[in-house]
């Protein structure tokens, strides 16, 4: 079948602070903090790049900032109209590279100040009308902050929503494991992602690959919620001593650990958090429940 | 002589291929796999010369684990790269990107030890 042909599945992608939905066969071929390749099993589609939202500079600021930052010298080039129409709430203009061939499009957002490089490569096989339809509708999707007071973060199968005060700290992303840690004021959440569980599990049970793990707080504090669903919860004495170790360590002493085997995907996924402070038991509840995997 | 660039398009077109010299012998954890050694080409060249191959081949063992055995499964002489890949993703529901990047680094090291060969497809 024609990749370029199968724009029918469509689905989103959203990471460190911008989203967008792209046809369902544009998979992430390479991913940064601020930086996206995604590409069919044949040819890349489209790169970008961004640069963080500011308070105070202005967005043409940012556009500067991020033309300089990739060493961009430029002359200016006349995207198509359904682009720039797609993107009616931003300031979009095209850009040609002067040295190298290739055109991008830079967009920055008057709200948040964000400013963002597009580069779309348009396959061989590929008819022009049907290059520009799929940019336009990607284009009119792209969301660069949030509306609310949280973040979503769609990659590969994992889809979170965590508040927006969370920041990516890292992230590894490889066959049969995925994580990402955050933090917050003294609060770190990592999530985890395990596949395919029938054969991590094969013959054993949850609590004996949750002991396998390196992370595994113990069993003394452990919770069976069910054969599926696991938790454990570890906080210091309150005697003088640990309270004072804890202050002058500066050490995460609370830790919680929720992992669940999510049969129907055939994935095990973790939430981990640890803290200065106990955490708020709702808001980790929240990111447990907001954390799952699509379907294949 | 240096083989053909393959554009990744041929490449997930291939289809790989058993040598005829494996034998495999099936465990509760995987398959073990027997294979010849493969000796570098000015070497094997000498050997042959000298009539002393049989010698100097070793035969060595690769066990794999229950996904490495399902990989194997599906190299049957008329599957493509791509069709295994799909394969094993819907088998065991696996991200398809995920998929690829395993089936291909696992079939890229059985071909580094001679266990498969690579059949391009014409056409």
């Amino acid at each position: 079948m024609d990749e370029t042909s199968d724009i029918t599945r469509w689905d989103e992608i959203a990471w460190n602070g911008i989203a967008f939905q792209k046809p369902s066969c544009w998979e992430i071929a390479t991913i940064g903090r601020n930086y996206l390749m995604l590409g069919t099993q044949t040819d890349p589609r489209m790169e970008m790049n961004w640069g963080n939202p500011s308070k105070t500079a202005s967005h043409h600021r940012s556009l500067k900032q991020l033309q300089a930052k990739h060493g961009l010298s430029v002359d200016a080039w006349n995207p198509p109209q359904s682009w720039l129409d797609a993107l009616s709430t931003h300031d979009a203009r095209g850009v040609s590279w002067k040295n190298t061939a290739g055109n991008a499009l830079i967009v920055s957002c008057s709200s948040c100040n964000r400013a963002s490089l597009f580069q779309f490569y348009q396959s061989n096989s590929e008819d022009t009308g049907h290059f520009h339809t799929t940019v336009s509708k990607l284009l009119s999707t792209f969301r660069d902050h949030s509306e609310n007071s949280h973040q979503q973060w769609a990659v590969f199968d994992i889809r979170a929503t965590l508040p927006a005060a969370f920041q990516i700290k890292s992230y590894q992303f490889t066959p049969g494991f995925m994580t990402m840690d955050f933090f917050s004021n003294g609060l770190k959440i990592s999530l985890y992602r395990w596949s395919p569980a029938s054969v991590l599990l094969a013959g054993r049970k949850l609590s004996e690959f949750a002991g396998s793990l390196p992370f595994y707080p113990g069993s003394a504090s452990e919770t069976l919620q069910d054969a599926n669903r696991m938790e454990w919860k570890r906080s210091p004495s309150f005697s003088l001593l640990n309270r004072l170790t804890t202050f002058l360590t500066a050490k995460f002493s609370h830790h919680r650990l929720l992992i669940r085997h999510v049969s129907e995907t055939n994935r095990i996924l973790a939430v981990r958090s640890e803290s200065r402070q106990p955490m708020d038991s709702n808001l980790f509840d929240q990111i447990v429940a907001d954390y799952e995997t699509a379907a294949s | 002589m240096k083989p053909p660039h393959l554009s990744r398009t041929d490449a997930l077109r291939c289809i790989p291929v058993r040598n005829p010299l494996v034998s495999e012998n099936r465990l509760d954890s995987g398959v073990l796999l027997s294979y010849p050694e493969t000796l570098r080409p000015w070497f094997a060249g000498f050997l042959r010369k000298m009539k002393k191959e049989s010698e100097f081949r070793r035969m060595r063992k690769l066990q794999l684990d229950i996904l490495g055995t399902g990989v194997w499964d599906l190299v049957d002489g008329k599957s493509t790269v791509t069709e295994i890949i799909d394969s094993f993703a819907g088998f065991h529901q696996l991200y398809h990107k995920e998929a690829e990047v395993s089936v291909i680094q696992f079939l890229r090291e059985l071909g580094r030890r001679g266990i498969v060969g690579m059949k391009q497809v014409t056409g």
